[in-house]
């Protein structure tokens, strides 16, 4: 957690905030309350998902907009965060016929995925697919779609099957958060490393 | 006549037993089980395991932001409960006073009573917002000030904020527990006084504070509570944010236990909020029930 690159990426981030190039409270403002803003005209530029477009549009935003990928340094690839959900099914060695139990949760994973199921649910929830059956009818749907194909290619998702991912995505908030009152950021990521460590 | 007095005697206790019963079930158990699993092992999806001893204490006094949680408490309740009892008296006073629109005065004066805490602060939080609040876009208007002006610009402001908020939600509630106290005072006792020279203040203190102790009391204790348990303008203005900074206790223990999912020590404040409440609210009712005793 305590890496050099880590460490020059927020204090990056922290001197945009010391700089003026963005939001002033950003420990107390959600990214709807940007979006809004975005919406209305009054922002420039804004971090946001796939579904701002729809957001806009909604709002009775009218603004001329593109979409493109978050900036890098020199000889790095650009890279979106990716959140999503999970369909689990469990193991229990202790049910009694394995077999019926397996063949329901196939038939359950194969009924969720049809695309004559599964366009209409991620179209509802504004989401990006997660299986290739799907694309087609989403792109033909809404072109504009496919340009978010590509960015879904190079996205890092937040690695929530980890137990210890709560830990980390907590302490990175309070350690930033602490940052933005003062401390060093160098400190505070060395404090976390050793906490997670244990 | 042995029969019916017995079953007299009897009586008192079956007319409490609904509320009795009611009180157990839904407070008195509730607490017990808290403090059982103050004292148990409890995983990060909420499984309880063995006991721990005072491992959920130890572990929740040490955490990074504990003296930083309790000293915005103390000054959360001190500021709240303090200014909004001195604001409702002063407001209480002027109230009891005839003047034209006094009735739509009290009317208006109970919406910031009746509104939900939520949307309270949420509306405080618009009209402080840097980018298009109201303030800003209302002094921008007058000319008052040529650029808007960040409300919020250190967390220390953004804690008196929240106060502020707390006070403007708690004064209604202060002022109508005066005001019922002071109708309850007998003019004659003013006019008496007036008889015999005492000017406003000395009619103040000698007549309308002892006399409206009782109610004061009673808001004071009831806001004490209150306030120190409040969740909804802390969460809803900052979720206690930068790094728990403006959170008080009952905002940091709620974002320990969903958050962080540290359910034993976030158990482990709730209870320690628990007992430090009934201290001083046990202090403070015997403190001036013994006035009034000696009085």
């Amino acid at each position: 957690m305590n890496s050099d690159e880590n460490v020059e990426a927020i204090n990056f981030a922290l001197s945009l905030i010391d700089n003026g190039y963005t939001n002033p409270n950003p420990a107390t403002q959600t990214r709807y309350d940007l979006q809004d803003m975005f919406a209305a005209g009054k922002l420039a530029m804004v971090i946001a998902p796939n579904q701002l477009p729809t957001y806009v549009a909604d709002k009775g935003g009218d603004i001329n907009m593109v979409t493109v990928n978050i900036p890098a340094n020199d000889g790095k690839a650009s890279s979106s965060v990716g959140v999503m959900d999970r369909v689990m099914a469990f193991k229990d060695d202790t049910a009694g016929d394995q077999g019926a139990r397996n063949e329901a949760i196939g038939k359950f994973l194969k009924f969720f995925y049809d695309p004559e199921n599964y366009v209409g649910w991620v179209s509802m929830e504004g989401f990006l697919p997660a299986v290739n059956s799907a694309v087609e009818a989403l792109v033909a749907a809404d072109p504009s779609f496919e340009a978010w194909l590509d960015v879904l290619a190079g996205c890092q998702f937040y690695p929530t099957a980890k137990a210890e991912w709560d830990q980390v995505k907590q302490g990175v908030i309070a350690a930033e958060q602490n940052a933005l009152t003062g401390a060093d950021i160098q400190d505070e990521l060395d404090a976390l490393q050793a906490d997670l460590v244990g | 006549m042995n029969t019916v007095k017995g079953k007299r005697k009897w009586e008192p206790y079956i007319w409490l037993l609904p509320s009795v019963l009611l009180i157990s079930v839904f407070v008195v158990f509730p607490i017990i089980i808290v403090f059982r699993l103050s004292f148990s092992e409890i995983s990060k999806a909420g499984v309880v395991g063995g006991f721990n001893g005072f491992q959920n204490y130890i572990d929740a006094v040490n955490l990074p932001a504990f003296k930083t949680v309790m000293q915005n408490t103390l000054w959360w309740v001190l500021s709240v409960v303090g200014l909004s009892t001195l604001l409702g008296f002063i407001i209480a006073l002027v109230f009891n006073q005839k003047f034209a629109g006094r009735k739509i005065a009290r009317s208006i004066l109970i919406f910031p009573w009746a509104t939900s805490l939520v949307i309270q602060a949420s509306v405080w939080n618009y009209i402080i917002k840097f980018e298009y609040g109201n303030l800003n876009n209302v002094l921008l208007n007058l000319g008052i000030i040529k650029e808007a002006i960040n409300w919020r610009s250190s967390y220390q402001i953004e804690f008196v904020w929240e106060c502020a908020c707390g006070i403007f939600v708690t004064v209604p509630f202060v002022t109508f527990c005066v005001l019922s106290g002071l109708q309850s005072i007998d003019e004659a006792l003013y006019e008496s006084a007036t008889v015999d020279g005492a000017g406003f203040w000395r009619k103040l203190f000698s007549i309308t504070l002892p006399l409206v102790k009782p109610s004061l009391s009673v808001s004071t204790v009831l806001n004490i509570i209150y306030v120190f348990n409040s969740f909804p303008i802390v969460y809803t203005m900052t979720k206690g944010a930068p790094a728990n900074k403006t959170d008080t206790m009952i905002t940091y223990l709620y974002m320990l236990s969903f958050y962080d999912r540290k359910k034993g020590p976030a158990i482990a404040l709730s209870v320690i909020g628990f007992v430090i409440l009934c201290v001083c609210a046990g202090v403070y009712m015997l403190a001036v029930m013994r006035k009034e005793e000696e009085q």
